[in-house]
């Protein structure tokens, strides 16, 4: 196998009994690349990591870390992964310096404790302990002790899920300064926004496979070439007037939240203007934007990615 | 090495930050030993309260009773003479443990050559003390027989009390409540952190780091044994500084803890397999604690049970932990021969090693 290629899998698969979690998965990550596994709760994303961590026995497919095949069994290859997991597996009654000095026990090289404690902002709670932390501390201490042995791969499963949006953007400066280090990440999550800002490519997975994989932009760009009106609209809508309306492309009904995607967005707004003026339609709460990866996998799926 | 002593530190830390965990098995076994050893210590001979009805018309009722209160008759019992109604009314209130009533007619009867029926009531609540009585009225009976009859006797009694170490109630508990210690290291020192940390999944954190399974399960055991270490040393200064227990032979001593904590701390790792939650560990758990704490002889001495509960007590390894740590403590003669309690141990120790590895579960 190849070393410049930190992950390739083939035709992953591991069932549940009669469910089957992961169908067919393939991708490969290059040295150096921030991959998003993107998809909803319960798509397989997190039995996909596990697999590769060696945490689960895949059913079928062939999976290489960092060049070596069956590399999560490999001490060598380990010595070289940092992981996070979702359920963070941290002992209760130890110090958070405790537990990063413990984890850097287990590697044979590791970083400074402070120096990782404040790459997460978690210095100033050095002598607290774990069961004392709050849940986005947890987190961040999960994330520091996936940092500890310099890893050159890195596997992040949903690291902000949990966090306030103040704690998570202070993670995507973490991500990001590790991809400057040129360090390969893997990271799962079910937040588009997040998956936009930080990968190189994301790989959007839906039912246990992977429905699209491609960068960000791209993808937007290969379903969206329109911009997309949102608003509330109050009482009955005129789903076809709307339909009919300059430039819309495409229309979008959820729960009384309309989508239209135009590619002429001033003829678009008029034609809506036009409409309120005679009262056959009424709306609040209208945004202009660009089409976002939330907007693929609806089109993809016909269902939002939460809820 | 490095990585050993990092597990072994983390483990030593959660067991003594965690305070339920010191108290049920560091200090609450000590505690109880003491508790019980105190309580029962009870203190002084027992004595024999015993009731005499005369309701004999002649002069012979008066004769029996003049003997019986004569201080010779150091049968280590007090005489109390009364009417029918008050002492068989002080029997039932458990203030007499036996009561005799000479009949209207003895002095007729034995006079003319018949014997006469004494009444020996009894209490039967308390079937020690009431085998007791039974014994020393019949010994009083047969020595009144004796002088009626005028013969000599053949043959005399002459006790003499031989002063041996006299086992107290805290020699009893000391041993027997060590051995409860361990086996609380194996539940609550060992299958019950086992099960929090796996549902914590912490050891599966631990299993993505380039450290083997070996070393990881060889810190946590090396850990146990070290709190039996200290379960035994608390015992031995509470048990020397506090009551002069202490142990008689060092080597059968130290094997028996050694292998005890082995023993027990594999039980706790079956448990910890058996168990699917932290509930259903603790509950499977309690079904192993409580007979094991009753009817291994730790608590209660194995000839106050019921013979039902015989075979149950005859598999127990805390059995033969106790007879061991009796014996080598206290110099108490052991129920079964010291090789028996090795081996009864060590096959106990290979098959819930064995059973440990079969059913070890990481997640």
């Amino acid at each position: 196998m190849n070393e410049n290629k930190a992950i390739e899998v083939l035709d992953l698969r591991k069932q549940y009994g009669e469910t089957v979690a992961v169908d067919g998965v393939s991708f490969t990550i290059e040295r150096g690349e921030v991959f998003g596994l993107l998809g909803p709760n319960g798509a397989g994303k997190t039995t996909s990591v596990e697999c590769l961590l060696g945490l689960r026995e895949a059913d079928g497919g062939q999976i290489s870390l960092l060049g070596v095949s069956h590399g999560a069994k490999d001490n060598q290859v380990r010595a070289r992964l940092g992981v996070q997991l979702q359920t963070t597996g941290l002992l209760n009654q130890l110090k958070v310096r405790e537990q990063i000095e413990l984890f850097a026990s287990l590697f044979p090289r590791s970083l400074p404790a402070d120096e990782i404690l404040d790459h997460v902002s978690l210095l100033e709670e050095s002598k607290t302990a774990t069961k004392a932390l709050s849940g986005g501390q947890k987190q961040r201490l999960a994330v520091a002790l996936a940092l500890i042995n310099d890893p050159d791969l890195i596997f992040l499963d949903e690291p902000t899920t949990g966090l306030d949006p103040q704690a998570r953007r202070r993670l995507w400066d973490v991500i990001r300064g590790l991809k400057e280090k040129g360090k390969t990440i893997m990271l799962t999550t079910h937040y588009m926004e997040e998956a936009e800002q930080l990968c190189d490519r994301v790989a959007i997975m839906d039912h246990g496979r992977i429905i699209e994989l491609d960068h960000p932009a791209r993808l937007i760009n290969k379903y969206f070439k329109e911009t997309a009106i949102d608003f509330v609209a109050l009482g009955t809508v005129p789903r076809e007037q709307l339909k009919a309306l300059p430039g819309v492309e495409n229309t979008l009904h959820e729960n009384g939240r309309v989508t239209l995607y135009s590619s002429d967005v001033p003829h678009t707004m008029s034609g809506l203007l036009e409409m309120a003026k005679q009262d056959t339609l009424n709306f609040k709460d209208m945004t202009v934007r660009q089409a976002t990866l939330e907007d693929v996998f609806l089109k993809l799926t016909g269902r939002r990615i939460r809820g | 090495m490095k990585a050993i002593t990092a597990l072994y530190l983390a483990q030593a830390r959660e067991f003594l930050r965690d305070r339920t965990a010191v108290l049920f098995v560091l200090l609450i076994p000590v505690v109880f030993a003491v508790f019980f050893g105190l309580v029962f210590s009870g203190g002084g001979r027992f004595t024999l309260h015993l009731g005499l009805v005369n309701e004999d018309l002649g002069p012979m009722g008066d004769q029996i009773v003049k003997n019986l209160e004569a201080p010779e008759a150091e049968g280590g019992y007090t005489l109390i003479a009364g009417a029918r109604e008050d002492l068989l009314a002080s029997l039932k209130r458990g203030e007499l443990h036996a009561l005799l009533i000479l009949p209207e007619s003895l002095s007729e009867s034995t006079m003319s050559g018949q014997s006469a029926a004494i009444e020996v009531l009894y209490d039967t609540s308390n079937p020690n003390s009431s085998d007791l009585a039974v014994g020393v009225v019949r010994t009083m009976l047969n020595e009144i027989n004796l002088t009626m009859s005028g013969s000599p006797p053949m043959l005399e009694m002459k006790p003499q009390a031989v002063q041996t170490n006299p086992l107290r109630s805290i020699d009893f508990y000391m041993p027997g409540m060590l051995g409860v210690a361990l086996l609380w290291l194996g539940i609550f020192g060992t299958a019950q952190p086992i099960v929090t940390q796996r549902e914590a999944q912490i050891l599966r954190r631990i299993g993505v780091t380039p450290v083997s399974r070996t070393t990881i399960l060889t810190a946590e055991v090396s850990w146990r044994v070290t709190v039996g270490l200290l379960q035994t040393t608390t015992f031995l200064l509470v048990g020397y500084f506090g009551f002069g227990v202490g142990v008689i032979s060092w080597p059968p001593f130290i094997g028996a803890i050694l292998l005890g904590t082995l023993v027990f701390v594999c039980l706790g790792y079956v448990l910890a397999g058996v168990g699917r939650s932290i509930e259903s560990t603790m509950a499977i758990a309690q079904l192993v604690n409580f007979p094991m704490m009753m009817l291994s002889g730790s608590i209660f001495m194995t000839e106050m049970l019921p013979k039902l509960f015989k075979p149950i007590m005859t598999v127990l390894p805390l059995t033969y932990l106790s007879d061991l740590l009796r014996h080598t403590m206290v110099g108490v003669q052991p129920a079964h021969s010291m090789a028996l309690n090795f081996a009864v141990l060590g096959a106990w120790l290979i098959v819930l090693a064995l059973l440990a590895i079969k059913l070890w579960r990481w997640e």
